[in-house]
């Protein structure tokens, strides 16, 4: 019986190697980007445009994933691409965090009327497309990576917002809270320095689900011309750059799309493990 | 009044109601006694009579929504605390008046070191000159937690029940409180570190002459260490009365039921003496005694209208219809 026990938790609490393996080679690129990269991702040469990747007939392994219309290679400007994402996420999650962490304990701590119009107004935003806020947004500010992070920062706050009220809703129930009270703990003191160390293992979990969300969005926002103009490297610019290529370029769309869904699927896989591994409720099961 | 002079908290008719869909719950109703400056006083009564509810309405920390403190004063030092602003009842909170909560595995934050919330007090009310550290590490030692100098930077769960106790005791003292409101301070608690903690207490209490409420369910306890005792039944004070009389003559039917449903080691019986029924809803209390259902001495009045307090001897008092015929 005991063995058995011990195999099945080995077996769940296994680390998930490829989820790992795909966020970690995102990193790798994000980091290592200007030393990995075989050509310079912004060097037009359009004696080398169009060029399969090096397996297909044509192809060389100068460039190992082919080259745009313009000759520049895939490759470079994926990893450049991965470099973009990261930035652009890093920067929108840090806003939508930040606004939507300070708004779920607000509201959730003081409850009552402030709860309510907080909640009420997280709804009258959550009515509203992400695509039309952003059109708005944009039209307002001209398109450029700042304007995308503006964009991504401001409407996926919500998700922090609500997740994070319902888990203070259930702390401030908790003893340590009437400890602090009883000790003459203050408000905000008792917000920041009691309850926020107590969602941080949910906000962790949340970060990196929401990487996902935002390299989509990133990408979406540049695939329509709202986001990331050219010529700067990302994976929406590319993919929308070789749409018109795709009957008989398929490298140009294929290797970008292949490369968001490998960093998201990376990203959730790794939140998910991460949820099971943070959440006190689940461990037990 | 230079009885109320005395008294370092004056509780005069406090009543906490809850309110709820099926109508207001009278958790405290009425509820009047005093604590004299170095006194300890014990609070009995089974779950839910209301015990609890009033040692948080005496911090104002009564739950939030449907609680509420709908009448009475709550006189500390003559000073009507119901009458004070949330800032001052902050300063007074873990400062001059503080409170040990029942359940300390779970009191703490397992989140943060233990010196840290040992030094919460002092940061909020005092000025501190010195080290914090030091500090910490001095009242570890004071409740006699072994090794307090590596203790400090450990988390409350390398801690077992009975030292978590102690912390929060050493919580509560930390800025030296006129009053200390200990809630079942032992419950949670096997015997042999209940003796401990009791014993603690005792020694803090006359150490810094901080008056006790306890509130507990154990009568022993309250033998233990308590000047007076105070029954307590579905939110009213039924009996009062200094600790010898109360064990040698309890008043009180109710009373006399608690002390005779205490298993006695030399008598053997079949079974274990138990007031029959249950306490009343406090929903809907029934008119007239809230005990008289239960009450194998009950008359006519005593489902018609509420007895007042009668005093039998000094400082002993009593609810109850069967002393006023004397």
């Amino acid at each position: 019986m005991e063995p058995e026990i011990h195999l099945k938790k080995n077996v769940r609490r296994k680390i998930p190697v490829v989820a790992l393996g795909m966020v970690g080679l995102f990193f790798f690129t994000v980091l290592f980007g200007p030393f990995i990269t075989p050509h310079n991702p912004f060097k037009i040469d359009l004696n080398n445009a169009i060029r399969p990747p090096f397996w297909e007939e044509g192809g060389s392994t100068r460039n190992l994933l082919g080259t745009d219309a313009m000759g520049r290679d895939i490759l470079s400007r994926l990893i450049y691409g991965a470099r973009t994402s990261m930035i652009v996420s890093i920067f929108a999650i840090l806003i939508c965090g930040t606004i939507g962490v300070l708004l779920g304990l607000i509201s959730g701590y003081y409850g009552g009327k402030i709860d309510t119009v907080i909640m009420r107004f997280t709804d009258l935003w959550m009515s509203m497309p992400t695509i039309i806020t952003a059109i708005l947004i944009v039209s307002v500010l001209g398109p450029s990576k700042k304007t995308v992070i503006i964009v991504v920062g401001v409407t996926g706050w919500i998700t922090y917002a609500r997740i994070v009220r319902g888990e203070v809703l259930s702390l401030k129930e908790a003893a340590f809270v009437r400890l602090a009270r009883v000790a003459g703990c203050g408000h905000l003191r008792l917000i920041f320095s009691h309850l926020f160390p107590n969602i941080l293992n949910t906000l962790i979990i949340l970060v990196t689900l929401d990487f996902g969300r935002v390299i989509i969005i990133t990408a979406t926002l540049t695939f329509l011309g709202l986001g990331i103009q050219p010529p700067s490297a990302s994976w929406g610019l590319m993919l929308a750059e070789g749409r018109q290529y795709i009957t008989y370029a398929w490298w140009m769309t294929t290797f970008p799309g292949m490369a968001i869904l490998l960093a998201v699927l990376g990203m959730n896989l790794t939140g998910d493990w991460l949820r099971d591994r943070l959440d006190p409720k689940q461990k037990l099961r | 009044m230079s009885k109320e002079n005395q008294n370092i908290l004056y509780v005069d008719s406090l009543r906490t109601y809850f309110f709820t869909r099926q109508g207001a719950v009278k958790a405290v109703d009425g509820v009047t006694f005093s604590i004299e400056k170095g006194e300890s006083v014990g609070l009995v009564g089974e779950s839910g009579c209301g015990k609890s509810m009033t040692g948080l309405s005496i911090l104002r920390l009564v739950p939030k929504p449907g609680g509420e403190i709908v009448g009475g004063r709550i006189l500390y030092k003559n000073e009507d605390l119901l009458q004070k602003g949330e800032e001052e009842m902050r300063r007074i909170r873990g400062d001059r008046i503080s409170m040990i909560l029942q359940d300390p595995m779970v009191a703490l934050n397992q989140l943060l070191k233990v010196g840290y919330q040992l030094a919460e007090p002092t940061k909020y009310h005092r000025d501190t000159e010195g080290s914090l550290r030091e500090m910490c590490i001095k009242l570890l030692k004071r409740v006699k937690v072994p090794s307090p100098e590596i203790r400090v930077k450990d988390f409350p769960f390398q801690f077992s029940g009975g030292m978590c106790q102690r912390v929060l005791i050493a919580i509560a003292i930390s800025c030296q409180p006129d009053l200390l409101i200990a809630d079942e301070p032992t419950t949670a608690l096997d015997v042999t570190i209940q003796a401990q903690i009791l014993s603690l207490l005792k020694e803090i209490q006359r150490e810094f002459n901080t008056s006790i409420l306890l509130i507990t369910h154990d009568l022993a306890i309250v033998a233990q260490i308590c000047h007076r005792v105070m029954v307590m039944y579905a939110g009213r004070i039924i009996e009062k009365s200094p600790i010898r009389p109360f064990f040698k003559n309890p008043a009180h039917p109710y009373s006399i039921g608690l002390i005779r449903s205490v298993p006695v080691l030399r008598r053997r019986v079949e079974r274990l003496y138990s007031i029959e029924g249950q306490p009343p809803s406090l929903l809907n209390l029934p008119s007239g005694c809230h005990f008289a259902p239960r009450c194998k001495d009950a008359m006519s009045i005593c489902h018609e209208s509420y007895p007042p307090e009668i005093s039998l001897e000094q400082d002993h008092s009593v609810s109850c219809w069967l002393y006023s015929l004397e």
